[in-house]
């Protein structure tokens, strides 16, 4: 039996029949769907030991810690930091970004230079422009070439020009291109600037070891790998964490206050200010030793493989143009296409009439459909839980689109 | 959204567009509703005017689709009258 046909029995939402038909989920890029494992977590834990961390002298406080801090624990595991004091929960990957856009804002000024990528989702670029106007900082962006690849001799053109933050993303949410981070980051670093990584597309879909990738900072977020909503993690090296101004203040993340001052707490409570997404996070450490249990290896493959055999489907339907790398190798588990004549939004309205979920539009990455010269694609994306039937399921109905038309 | 306006009416309009099939047809619809009529008449055509003559069933998720091209109308309208 495949991963797909194993796991799908451990998602009660796939049991749903949508319009008629049993559904077939292929937005999770967007957000996966949940295991009963994550779901029992989290109403477990609002069941038995719900009650504020850290600060509460009583057996369900001790209960809750515990179990938060367990989670955090889980995360730095699967993710390869080298110690607890680097995993910091968030809200999200868009959280992450803000937080760090902020932290290290403070010490940028006039004539200092970030770098983006065309690629990014708007997470990633929008807290960058922000930062940017209000310190007269200059934003520039690494081009897509091809409508795949970054442009990686631009990238060693743009470092010279000593930029003090380099933001990039693992996986892109619309070509699935895989970026070489490792060796961005590695460039990077050299040239004197911090790396943000924005991993949302690639931890739910391939093992990452953010101590051999060498960034700073990298970002992702619960909803997107089989956990809850409301949850990301924000990775830091130490060394970095260490000497940066916590972005925001409040409770939990003091040692002491005097009324005009206060001393910071250590990492990674430093920058987790006010009460947490505790039942979150322990959903979190239910998705990852879920994923764990996998194996993000097979994981990896398994989503490959639907890639490849959607990427071969679509592209023997005349009417349907494909967007990103061609070689599925190269590719994370989303495949972006339009089919001629249709827009987007009238594919996903007819797909679903089909049972077929898939998104429609920019994705959240409008500069890369500048780029593209497009208003929007449609997009299917892939988990654990897909099975090849729901790619031929997609496939048939996209072709009947094409010849309806 | 292109307009021709003889003595305060709407005496001919067109579109083009890169749009999806519901905005498309909405602004057929919404030039059909809108033709003849006097410019403060068209002011007062709502989503709910055009949604009676689309005759389709519009998910939530849809609505802008349709509410798109009257209020693109209504604003060229409204830019015609303010550089008179």
């Amino acid at each position: 039996m495949s991963m797909g046909e194993l796991t799908r029995p451990d998602f009660p939402i796939l049991r749903r029949v949508v319009n008629g038909h049993p559904i077939a989920f292929l937005d999770s890029a967007a957000s996966s769907q949940k295991p009963a494992s994550v779901i029992e977590a989290i109403s477990r834990y609002y069941g038995q030991s719900h009650a504020n961390v850290h600060r509460s002298i009583h057996t369900l406080g001790e209960e809750a810690t515990e179990l938060y801090e367990a989670a955090r624990d889980a995360v730095r595991g699967f993710i390869g930091a080298r110690a607890r004091e680097e995993v910091v929960f968030t809200r999200g990957t868009t959280e992450g970004v803000n937080m760090i856009a902020q932290a290290v804002g403070r010490t940028l000024g006039p004539g200092d230079e970030i770098i983006v990528t065309e690629m990014e989702h708007h997470s990633n670029l929008i807290p960058w422009q922000m930062l940017c106007r209000d310190r007269g900082a200059r934003l520039r962006a690494v081009p897509v070439l091809d409508g795949a690849h970054l442009d990686l001799a631009a990238f060693d053109r743009l470092l010279a020009g000593r930029p003090r933050v380099v933001a990039v993303t693992h996986v892109s949410n619309v070509l699935g291109t895989i970026n070489p981070v490792a060796e961005l980051a590695r460039k990077a670093r050299a040239a004197g600037a911090l790396v943000l990584v924005d991993g949302a597309q690639a931890v739910p879909h391939l093992p990452v070891d953010v101590a051999a990738l060498g960034a700073d900072f990298y970002v992702f977020s619960g909803h997107k790998m089989l956990g809850p909503t409301g949850i990301g993690v924000l990775y830091g090296r130490r060394e970095v964490l260490e000497a940066l101004e916590p972005a925001w203040g409040g409770g939990e993340m003091i040692k002491e206050v005097w009324i005009d001052h206060a001393q910071w707490n250590d990492l990674p409570w430093r920058f987790e200010p006010g009460t947490p997404p505790i039942a979150a996070a322990v959903g979190l450490q239910a998705a990852v030793e879920y994923l764990d249990k996998l194996g993000m290896t097979r994981v990896a493959g398994h989503e490959q493989a639907l890639t490849a055999m959607c990427l071969e489907a679509l592209r023997a339907i005349p009417a349907v143009t494909l967007y990103g790398p061609e070689n599925p190798e190269l590719k994370g588990a989303v495949v972006a296409f339009n089919v001629q004549g249709l827009h987007p939004h009238d594919g996903a309205a007819l797909l679903d009439q089909r049972g077929i979920a898939v998104r429609a539009g920019h994705h959240c990455a409008q500069p890369l459909m500048k780029r593209l010269g497009i208003a929007g694609t449609l997009r299917a994306s892939f988990s654990v839980y897909t099975t090849a039937e729901d790619v031929e399921r997609l496939a048939a109905a996209v072709g009947a689109l094409g010849d309806d038309l | 959204m292109e307009c021709r306006l003889v003595d305060g009416r709407l005496a001919d309009a067109r579109f083009t567009g890169d749009s999806c099939a519901i905005a498309a047809a909405s602004a057929d619809l919404s030039i059909e509703l809108a033709l003849g009529r006097p410019v403060e008449e068209v002011h007062r055509l709502g989503t709910a005017d055009v949604l009676e003559r689309l005759e389709a069933d519009i998910r939530p998720s849809r609505m802008k689709c349709v509410a798109l091209p009257l209020g693109v109308l209504q604003g060229a309208l409204a830019g015609k009258e303010v550089a008179r």
